[in-house]
């Protein structure tokens, strides 16, 4: 900015005027910028939350490659695509032939079980050939061993698993006879399984899915070569396909009428889950392949008349379309992010499809409603990120909301009485100077960093609580009833020496007698506490109500974020009341009212909407809050109402797990979802605080109020 | 000590270090890492390390997006770490292994329980049962105290999901099972430990190197049924059972030798005086071979003759 | 105003007195814990030493009891691999104050608590008893020189300290009053001024200090201009209608949003945004390691800028609302420009109540942690974001917080207990600042609120 001269001259009027609107102009701009920059929050959270809805899409390549010839009776298809095994043996690419596998018997089945274990081939000689890999996960074919699987009859399907220090591998010969085999670095053993299957499935554990027809059989296999049935169950129609996904604790069923259903092992994995659930059916034809992708609990679904579906285990069907024209595949492959899915069909065309549903696992009914997960009888609300990659996420967003609504509403039954006591107090019963003192100190109290208080409540109180909790709750009764008395005491005292004591304001003078009486409550209390409750008030809580108590919990919450909160609602409700005009409050007197029921009657219901509006930025205060929360409540994401059990609130969690999400990821989104929750939330509930109090200032200015 | 007064001005004279180095990633590794930090500015007093420790799963994250090149984990990379890593380097991490430690189990000094067995410490901390099937335990009672123990609630104390101890504690001692809603996640190992040390009724879980007055380690019983604690030799011979390897990953591309800040900085943490910031925190330095292995793996000159000239 | 007795109204009165007295107290007590732990930290206490009833010998700080039993900071982690006894009341036999004893902080193994045996000169010497302890205290005030200490504790068992790792050194039984004052005074000053060690659980916090003012002057420089450029918009040069009073509502909710929210916003668009794409133009040579595209100074104070915004934003718009309609109207009608206006009877008129805001600002920012674990707090960086190297002024480089490093102290430390009273300290540190600063804030407004009532009146 120039400086214009101080005595600017007639001729300088237009240099004036320019510069005026230049300044205008870069006031606007910034000013304008700023503002946009500013709600630019919730756009870039709406922004980032948005794909976690998109629709999963699966892209079947227009163009598959030509039909190769040498890619007719292809078993096994690498995963970029390139190479395959012939069932002689051959493994060939698109130039020819590249290396053989010498071997006598045809190649009648195969199993992966991704790059860490090996490629099992299962022969039409009743032999299995393990081609080993290294450790970039590149096959070693020229290392390629060979066990025995079956005596007479060749291997007609393979599945393989990793397992304990090794591998599982289980097979079925053409005349439907099972047998396994467990490796477990030192030795192999054949475990043989009397049962007959049309299809088989290996879960974790060695937990051995099998069906025949509608029975659906599971077995245990145990690495010392041993093996027992565990269950038997019934399917609605005959089985077609079967596949464990991602986990192995989720066991598809493909059925002849185009049904899909999800069998989950028990808790106690020795059998399933109570009921088998139902998935969006992808028509009425028999479902011919089921193809479960690493990463996630996701997987292809394929029928006979081409129609080919994309599910998710707890999100149901997320996508469904037609396969391309071909004929079934004979080799699948998967890549390891599992977002490429390509087969060879019978005619040797190369089908490639792309699938992207990254997340997946997140609609509305996981976010939402409550789920039954792997390793679980019930349906439940949970929210536990995962951290080892193999487990089930748990993305229900119910606990945490719960617990910013737990915390806010024990912050706000703490802060509210007293924050609207005091604002009454000083309002109605202090002179404008005692007001005047009081303010900043309140004010003051509205500065102190989140994290004291928390780090105090947290490592200091809580513990205390802990150990006194029959004084802590001693001191909601002794309070009240104590101030009261030292009310009737001080007016027993001041008729008689009234002209001896110091005039001071009912508020200041409390401090002194009620912090000697949370001393003598918190001393007190043990005697009380063995008196009434055996000694030990948690122990009886626990026999009489069976309520538990732990150490990090809703009540040091609501006491250190009520601290945190107490000075914003009272500022905001002491305006409110102060604003009431004046001549309200006299009228009321002046008919004869005593100052009770002026309050009651008069000044507390025209300040209402204000003090509505206290509380309402109070609560948007409190559920926001986010250093108090993680460094007193233990995380836990509880969905009890218990005053003594612990929570887990939406900013705390963002605090902690936000670092960790991989940027993009599903968990990623998920808790920016909790950040535009809280936005929202906050932003929603203070534009009602704030209309609320607009009008109640136009209000005020009707009745001839100067607030 | 001797050593580093004898390398400095060989260092200073060779090479002139200066810069930054960040890393992001364990709290475990946190004390480590600021200590290391505090010895290598000592060592090349231009150099300086930044650390960011707020749990092992901020590690994979940072060095795939390129935000650190330096990343202390507790545990091993999940696959799919790995895998988005080799997505956006183009080359797999090195995880460089650089101390011991054992997940500790503590109770309140005045609480009677000497040891636990693995299928305890899954029906204490566990909703679910892959490993075995004990009954759920919510009374001391249940791990056979008696007395006005026996009536006593169990408080269960944890880290948080971005901490490596929680990853291994859930993959180790609950088979990859779910935690129970009701542990408390606290973002510290010492936290935790504290958080124990004022509550009588407590039990939690965190690395080796965070004992205080208030708490006692609990021995854990191996397959035979005898208990072990998390002492050195039991630590170092894997007797205990739940002992990891702490890593710091790198990112370097196959082929690529260290850049000279990293290398200064590996020598010093697989050095026989980084190593006794090991020991002196509380963990357990790794045995000389595994040090060798390590250095090799990052073509560090050998140590044998410094061990030699350092062991007076 | 004296209040009509009449019945029943007394009990509302002290009720809502009580609310007051609780609200106060809760404070009070607060600060008070806060403040006198802290202060104690630094407090040389006796060094008591305890013959117990089987004959052992603990030397030690008498810290906290229960139950019959007393806890007694013993030191010596290196030779007793912890730094706690616990010791039963009842066995204990004899409890003396040896004036030899004394207390060193070592910069690896922490504190020793001992007695001094011998000394090593750096010619060779090897001096015994009080020669030794002179020559001590001469080289702890920097006059002499010295090697090695041999040091025993109260078992016998011998230690050698280099000179070059103890940090401080002192013999806290044969202190006086006033010795004890002035080595507390200097272990504030100690606390104030180094840097931390011992894995942060020693030492001071010199640089999250500095971290915290760097970060805080950064962001009101950022915060300053904009927030006024925007009041002034909204308050001067915008249109008065529907629209700008829904983006003041909107602008004010902002202040309501919650802190963490803006540190989610800062780590997605500052952080992997904006500095991915800084890295990538302009730093590409060091990638992968990581310029801007990490968290940082700059982008931390970005953050809290967008955070104080509505703070400043409000307490602008409320000064402009102050100033008199008269005098606007009266410099226009002295043919002023709009402009003119602003820059000559306005905005100085508004500056007490910006300065008020920028204070307040600045004190939410002091106090705010959640936003910065997301946008480039650091556990341990121990150099200060400034130095003689181009371009002087580090913005990249991650920096210390005294909110965060008391969390970390709290939470992560390697020793809960043993770092409480630090934890403490630094407490009382962060509200000494923030009290300050809005002290300053109050004191202003008062004095503003009086110059514009005056201005009113005449």
């Amino acid at each position: 900015m120039t400086e214009p001269s101080t005595a600017p001259p007639r001729s300088n009027r237009r240099l004036r005027q320019r510069l005026d609107r230049l300044a205008t102009g870069v006031i606007a701009a910034s000013g304008i910028g700023v503002v946009v920059a500013v709600l630019a929050i919730g756009v870039y959270l709406m922004l980032a939350v948005l794909p976690l809805f998109d629709d999963a899409e699966v892209n079947v390549d227009a163009a598959p490659s030509a039909a190769d010839e040498g890619a007719i009776h292809a078993v096994w298809l690498a995963e970029d695509g390139r190479r395959w095994l012939t069932r002689d043996g051959q493994l060939r690419d698109a130039e020819g032939e590249v290396a053989t596998l010498a071997t006598s018997a045809t190649i009648a089945a195969v199993a992966e079980a991704g790059d860490r274990q090996p490629l099992a081939l299962g022969l039409s000689n009743g032999e299995v050939r393990l081609v080993p890999r290294d450790d970039r996960g590149r096959l070693r074919w020229a290392q390629a061993s060979t066990m025995r699987l079956f005596e007479a009859r060749g291997v007609a399907a393979l599945t393989l698993r990793h397992a304990a220090q090794g591998w599982v591998l289980a097979g079925r010969d053409s005349q439907g006879e099972v047998a396994a085999l467990w490796h477990t670095g030192e030795a192999t053993r054949r475990i043989a399984v009397p049962e007959t299957a049309e299809h088989i499935a290996l879960g974790h554990a060695g937990r051995l899915a099998m069906t025949q027809g509608t029975q659906l059989t599971l077995w245990e296999l145990s690495p010392d070569g041993g093996g027992k049935a565990l269950a038997r169950t019934d399917t609605q129609a005959p089985t077609t396909a079967l596949s464990f996904l991602q986990g192995g604790r989720t066991l598809i069923v493909g059925d002849a009428g185009g049904g899909l259903h999800r069998w989950r092992l028990s808790p106690d994995d020795a059998g399933w889950q109570a009921a088998e659930t139902s998935y969006t059916a992808l028509g009425d034809s028999a479902i011919r392949r089921l193809i479960a992708l690493p990463r996630q609990r996701l997987w292809l679904a394929l029928d006979d008349s081409g129609r080919l579906g994309l599910y998710q285990s707890l999100s149901g069907q997320r996508w469904q379309g037609q396969a391309p024209e071909t004929t079934p595949p004979t080799a699948v492959s998967i890549n390891a992010q599992g977002t490429q899915v390509m087969w060879l069909d019978e005619a040797g065309t190369l089908q490639r499809l792309s699938i992207e549903a990254p997340h997946a696992a997140v609609s509305p009914a996981t976010l939402w409603m409550p789920q039954v997960y792997e390793g679980h009888s019930d349906a439940e609300w949970r929210w536990a990120a995962a951290v080892t990659g193999d487990e089930e996420p748990q993305y229900s967003l119910v606990p945490l909301a719960w617990g910013t609504l737990k915390a806010a509403a024990w912050a706000m039954v703490f802060a509210v009485p007293l924050a609207l006591g005091a604002a009454v107090h000083s309002a109605c019963y202090m002179s404008r100077r005692q007001r005047a003192r009081l303010k900043p100190a309140i004010e003051l109290m509205e500065a102190l960093p989140g994290v004291v208080i928390g780090f105090v409540a947290g490592l200091f109180v809580a513990p205390f609580v802990e150990r006194h909790l029959a004084g802590t709750l001693a001191l909601f009764v002794c309070v009240p009833l104590g101030s009261v008395a030292c009310g009737w005491l001080w007016r027993m005292l001041s008729r008689r020496w009234e002209l001896h004591l110091p005039p001071i304001s009912a508020g200041i003078g409390l401090m002194v007698p009620l912090a000697l009486l949370c001393w003598a409550a918190l001393s007190l209390s043990p005697w009380l506490e063995a008196w009434w409750f055996g000694g030990d008030l948690r122990a009886w809580m626990h026999q009489q109500w069976g309520w538990d108590y732990a150490q990090r919990n809703a009540l040091i919450v609501g006491m250190a974020m009520g601290l945190a909160i107490i000075p914003t609602l009272y500022s905001l409700a002491e305006e409110a009341l102060s604003g009431v005009p004046r001549p309200l409050a006299e009228g009321s007197l002046a008919l004869g009212a005593t100052r009770a029921q002026t309050l009651w009657r008069v000044q507390l219901p025209a300040a209402a909407p204000g003090i509505l509006s206290a509380v309402m930025i109070g609560a948007g205060r409190a559920v926001g809050e986010t250093m108090i929360v993680l460094m007193v409540t233990g995380n836990t994401p509880l969905m009890s109402p218990s005053l003594f059990e612990g929570l887990r609130s939406l900013a705390a969690n963002l605090a902690i797990e936000l670092p960790e999400a991989a940027v993009g990821g599903t968990h990623y989104r998920l808790l920016l979802l909790g950040a535009l929750l809280l936005f929202v939330f906050t932003f929603v509930v203070n534009t009602l605080a704030e209309m609320v109090r607009w009008r109640l200032k136009r209000r005020y200015r009707r009745y001839g109020g100067d607030a | 000590m001797t050593l580093g007064a004898l390398l400095l001005p060989m260092m200073a004279m060779a090479a002139p270090l200066s810069g930054t180095l960040g890393s992001v990633g364990s709290d475990t590794l946190g004390g480590l890492m600021t200590q290391w930090g505090e010895r290598l500015s000592a060592r090349h007093p231009e150099v300086r390390l930044q650390v960011q420790a707020s749990g092992s799963g901020t590690a994979p994250p940072a060095l795939a997006e390129g935000v650190t090149r330096i990343g202390a984990m507790s545990r091993p990379m999940t696959e799919a770490e790995r895998a988005d890593f080799i997505a956006r380097q183009g080359h797999p991490p090195v995880a460089v292994p650089v101390a011991l430690d054992a997940l500790t189990l503590f109770v309140h000094r005045d609480n009677p329980l000497t040891s636990l067995t693995l299928a305890q410490v899954e029906a204490l901390f566990a909703d679910t049962r892959f490993c075995d099937q004990a009954p759920a335990i919510r009374r001391w009672g249940a791990l056979g105290l008696d007395g006005d123990w026996a009536s006593r609630p169990v408080a269960r104390f944890g880290r948080n999901t971005a901490s490596g101890s929680h990853a291994l504690f859930k993959r180790e001692a609950l088979c990859g099972g779910n935690f129970r809603r009701d542990v408390n996640e606290l973002p510290g190992s010492s936290a935790v430990v504290a958080a124990v040390g004022r509550s009588r009724e407590a039990i939690g879980y965190a690395g080796l190197g965070y004992p205080t007055a208030m708490v006692k380690i609990l021995a854990l019983r191996d397959d035979q049924g005898t208990p072990r604690l998390p002492t050195h030799d039991n630590v170092v011979s894997g007797r205990y059972p739940l002992t990891r390897p702490l890593y710091i990953y790198v990112n370097l591309a196959p082929g690529e030798s260290l850049p000279p800040l990293e290398r200064a900085f590996f020598d010093l943490v697989l050095s026989p005086e980084g190593q006794a910031v090991v020991a002196r925190q509380g963990f357990v330095s790794l045995p000389e071979s595994r040090l060798a292995t390590a250095r090799r793996a990052l073509r560090l000159p050998p140590l044998a003759d410094v061990t030699q000239s350092s062991s007076n | 105003m004296r209040i009509p007795r009449v019945g029943g109204d007394g009990v509302w009165r002290w009720l809502s007195g009580a609310c007051v007295a609780l609200s106060l107290l809760a404070v009070v007590a607060l600060l008070v814990l806060v403040v006198t732990r802290g202060l104690a930290h630094f407090w040389p206490a006796d060094i008591e030493q305890l013959t117990l009833d089987d004959g052992q010998r603990i030397a030690g700080i008498a810290r906290g009891s229960e139950a019959g039993e007393q806890r007694y900071f013993t030191a010596n982690r290196d030779l007793d691999g912890e730094v706690w006894r616990w010791v039963e009341t009842q066995a204990i036999e004899r409890r003396e104050t040896p004036p030899e004893l004394l207390y060193a902080e070592r910069r690896d193994w922490g504190p020793f608590i001992g007695r001094l045996t011998a000394l090593e000169t750096p010619a060779g010497e090897r001096l015994q008893g009080a020669e030794a302890e002179r020559r001590l205290r001469r080289a702890l005030a920097g006059d002499a020189e010295v090697t090695t200490l041999h040091v025993r504790n109260v078992e016998g068992r011998a230690l050698e300290v280099e000179f070059a790792q103890v940090a401080s050194l002192s013999w806290p039984n044969r202190m006086d009053i006033g010795d004890k004052l002035a080595a507390w005074g200097h272990g504030v000053w100690r606390f104030l001024s180094e840097a931390p060690s011992d894995g942060n659980t020693g030492g001071g916090v010199w640089p999250a200090i500095f971290g915290t003012l760097l970060m805080v002057i950064l962001m009101s420089l950022v915060v300053t201009p904009f927030g006024v450029l925007a009041a002034l918009y909204l308050n001067e040069v915008a249109r008065q209608g529907p629209l700008t009073r829904l983006v003041r509502i909107a602008v004010r909710n902002l202040a309501g949003v919650p802190s963490i929210v803006y540190g989610v916003f800062g780590l997605g668009v500052f952080v992997y945004g904006l500095g991915g794409h800084l890295d990538s133009w302009f730093f590409a040579e060091r990638l992968p390691s990581p310029t801007f595209g990490t968290g940082g100074l700059l982008w931390a104070s970005l953050t809290l800028a967008l955070l104080t915004l509505p703070v400043v934003i409000v307490a602008t718009e409320e000064g402009l609302a102050r100033v008199p309609v008269a005098l606007r109207e009266g410099s226009l009608a002295l043919g002023a420009t709009r402009f003119e206006t602003l820059r000559r009877v306005v905005v100085p008129m508004a500056l007490p109540s910006m300065l008020t805001g920028v204070i307040l600002a600045v004190a939410r920012a002091a106090g705010e942690v959640a936003p910065l674990m997301l946008v480039g707090v650091a556990k341990l960086a121990p150099e200060i974001p400034v130095d003689g190297e181009f371009p002087y002024l580090h913005l990249d480089s991650k920096f210390m917080h005294l909110g965060y490093h008391l969390f970390d102290l709290g939470f992560a430390s390697r020793d809960a207990e043993a770092a409480m009273p630090l934890v403490f300290a630094t407490a009382t540190l962060l509200v000494v600042v923030i009290v300050v600063l809005n002290l300053t804030a109050i004191i202003l407004r008062h004095h503003l609120r009086a110059r514009h009532r005056a201005l009113e009146h005449s």
